[in-house]
């Protein structure tokens, strides 16, 4: 395997293989943790097949990082044009700030703001992944030097051309540095959305709490793990293909 | 017209419009108790039409003054309106907290609502615009930054705020406030303390080991990607089955649920920024300096405390602060698991339906938050300086 790159996605590939496979064999699920827990009568969480959790966990996240990442690099990219240099100070102002603050603490807002339900968490999570895309798109479109510019304009590209020619891609590897942070942030914290009543694989681990229940906390903290680790690398291999900067 | 003179903001701008429109949605929501909907109020009714068009007045002079702004004391007054203008909106939310009838409802209560929340935000835009204007004097920028949060502590402790719904859920629960924020301190600067430690020695180890490099970062970052209720969840299995079988443990407070497997938790989250930033620090120290200290007759004692650890430290510090700041909210979901601290009123609040106790947790870990970064900022900038002068010192 003389490519490395090749070798980082069969990898993948084949984590993800595994990953279906265990998921959709819930008899081994439930021997194993019979198997780990014996004294527990009911390992597997009866509300909700694991599948339907993940999947709820997978909609939550896909919709929330989508809203995320047509509005957050658009939103970076705009506050970097000229003629919106006057803005870029407190933009970025804020944007530090926000990140300042916990997941936790925004999930929690929402719900005085927005109530219940499946709603708030899709906002919190959308608002809180904004700001790691937006600092990235910023960063990543002013890392590029000046001279790089004007030599685009010196060749007579037009500012539409320069952005897409040169801008986005040379900035395209810190871009996608943020949206993997968002889309890992917003798989973490949508566990927690599930107190707020938004499903997912937490509702499984919240259930185990409350009624002392290891395998069920088990049930939802494994897949979770697994899908965030699954997540990380399918995106830094993306992130790998564009080596602009390096 | 010249124009060359004519330089409107605007930043400036933008807030005052805000500012303006920020009067007209609702600004206090009256509650009788911890639970009821409540009633929403308009800035008019609340606080009497005067001292809204008042508001308003002031609004359109910072317009005006954004707009023609020109020299230092023009944005200083500029600053200064703004600051007027949050002391009126803590005025009217004390002069709302004060008219509210107490007698018939005990817990009865006022919370801000949109328009309150969106003339902070206008202040702090107009703030932060007059600011970048002042560059250079740092007195008055100080003067314009704190005048609004000084003036805010004094409501609250000459308690004409006692009615603000925060204000009101602590009086209920100041013993556990008190308790759990502390609680939460502890967790924190615990988990700190020690991952720091683990996070400098592995950040050591991969610069020195080349063996060791590809799988300590390999394993800290893993961990981090992993969910922190996931990793949280992960540390209750083993615990409780270890605790289980070694009755004694128990004993010493390792069980499941609870503080074990927080502490844990955290100081693994810690790790991860510790390690790369140590990692770095070392790695990009310029080896002729190293040599010259070799040169020097320096052993490898003396160069790694007298050239390593002052040259490396900035970066160190760098990676503790994110370290921190990143733990004082983790720390708020280790409630979940029975640990504690300030995410033990968010749950609860979640859990009861109870907005103001979700905010008794929320606010003070934003807070805390935002201070650890402030604090460890500074730190960072002093060792940063010292670091300079000793770099300039030895040129000379």
């Amino acid at each position: 395997m003389k490519n490395p790159k090749l070798k980082n996605w069969l990898i993948l590939i084949i984590l993800f293989a595994f990953f279906i496979v265990i998921i959709s064999n819930i008899d081994w699920w439930q021997r194993a943790l019979h198997f780990l827990f014996r004294d527990i009568e009911n390992v597997i969480y009866p509300r909700v097949p694991l599948i339907a959790m993940l999947g709820e966990h997978l909609k939550l996240v896909i919709i929330s990082s989508g809203l995320t990442i047509i509005t957050g690099v658009p939103l970076g990219i705009w506050v970097t044009r000229s003629s919106m240099r006057d803005f870029l100070d407190i933009i970025n102002n804020l944007v530090s700030i926000g990140q300042t603050i916990p997941p936790v603490a925004v999930l929690a807002l929402a719900v005085p703001v927005f109530g219940f339900g499946l709603i708030p968490v899709v906002l919190a999570l959308f608002l809180y992944g904004l700001l790691p895309v937006v600092r990235n798109t910023i960063a990543g479109i002013q890392s590029i030097p000046e001279f790089v510019l004007d030599s685009a304009y010196g060749l007579g590209m037009s500012k539409m051309q320069a952005l897409f020619k040169i801008e986005i891609p040379l900035s395209a590897r810190l871009i996608m540095t943020g949206i993997r942070i968002s889309v890992i942030i917003n798989i973490g914290t949508a566990m927690i959305g599930a107190i707020i009543g938004a499903g997912g694989l937490g509702s499984a681990v919240i259930a185990g709490l409350v009624q002392d229940n290891v395998a069920y906390i088990m049930e939802g903290v494994v897949p979770a793990a697994f899908l965030a680790i699954l997540t990380d690398r399918f995106f830094s291999n993306i992130e790998s293909i564009f080596v602009y900067n390096q | 017209m010249n124009l060359k003179s004519f330089s409107p903001d605007k930043i400036a701008i933008s807030g005052c419009v805000l500012g303006l429109i920020s009067l007209f949605p609702g600004w206090f929501i009256l509650k009788p108790h911890r639970l009821s909907a409540g009633m929403s109020v308009n800035l008019p009714d609340s606080a009497g039409l005067a001292l809204t068009i008042l508001v308003g007045f002031l609004w359109m002079s910072c317009f005006v003054l954004s707009f023609a702004g020109k020299n230092d004391l023009q944005h200083a007054i500029l600053g200064i309106t703004a600051d007027v203008i949050l002391i009126f909106v803590f005025i009217f939310l004390s002069m709302a907290s004060n008219n509210l009838d107490v007698k018939t409802h005990v817990s009865a209560r006022v919370s801000p609502g949109a328009g309150f929340w969106l003339t902070m935000l206008s202040a702090y835009i107009v703030i932060f615009a007059a600011e970048k204007k002042l560059e250079d004097r740092l007195i008055i920028k100080n003067i314009i930054t704190w005048t609004a949060p000084a003036v805010f502590l004094f409501f609250l402790f000459t308690r004409n705020l006692r009615n603000f719904s925060v204000v009101v859920e602590f009086a209920v629960q100041r013993q556990r406030f008190i308790q759990e924020f502390l609680h939460h301190i502890i967790l924190v600067a615990v988990s700190v303390f020690f991952g720091s430690i683990i996070g400098i020695l592995l950040g050591i180890l991969a610069k020195r080991s080349k063996k060791a490099r590809n799988p300590v970062f390999f394993i800290t970052d893993i961990s981090q990607t992993i969910p922190s209720l996931a990793l949280f969840g992960l540390l209750i299995a083993p615990l409780s089955v270890i605790s289980f079988k070694y009755p004694f443990l128990r004993e010493i407070g390792i069980r499941g649920i609870g503080n074990a497997p927080a502490l844990i938790a955290l100081i693994i989250y810690c790790l991860l920024p510790v390690v790369r930033n140590t990692y770095s620090g070392l790695a990009h120290i310029d080896k002729s300096v190293i040599d010259a200290g070799k040169g020097m007759g320096m052993s490898k004692m003396q160069v790694f405390l007298k050239i390593e650890v002052p040259l490396s430290a900035p970066l160190v510090l760098e990676g503790i602060r994110i370290s921190s700041v990143q733990g004082v909210g983790l720390t708020a979901v280790a409630a979940l698991i029975g640990a504690g601290g300030l995410g033990w009123f968010i749950f609860q609040g979640l859990g009861q339906a109870a907005p103001d106790m979700i905010l008794l947790g929320t606010i003070p870990i934003i807070i805390l938050a935002l201070f650890t970064d402030g604090v460890m900022r500074m730190i960072i900038k002093f060792t940063a300086n010292k670091v300079k002068k000793q770099k300039d010192h030895n040129r000379l």
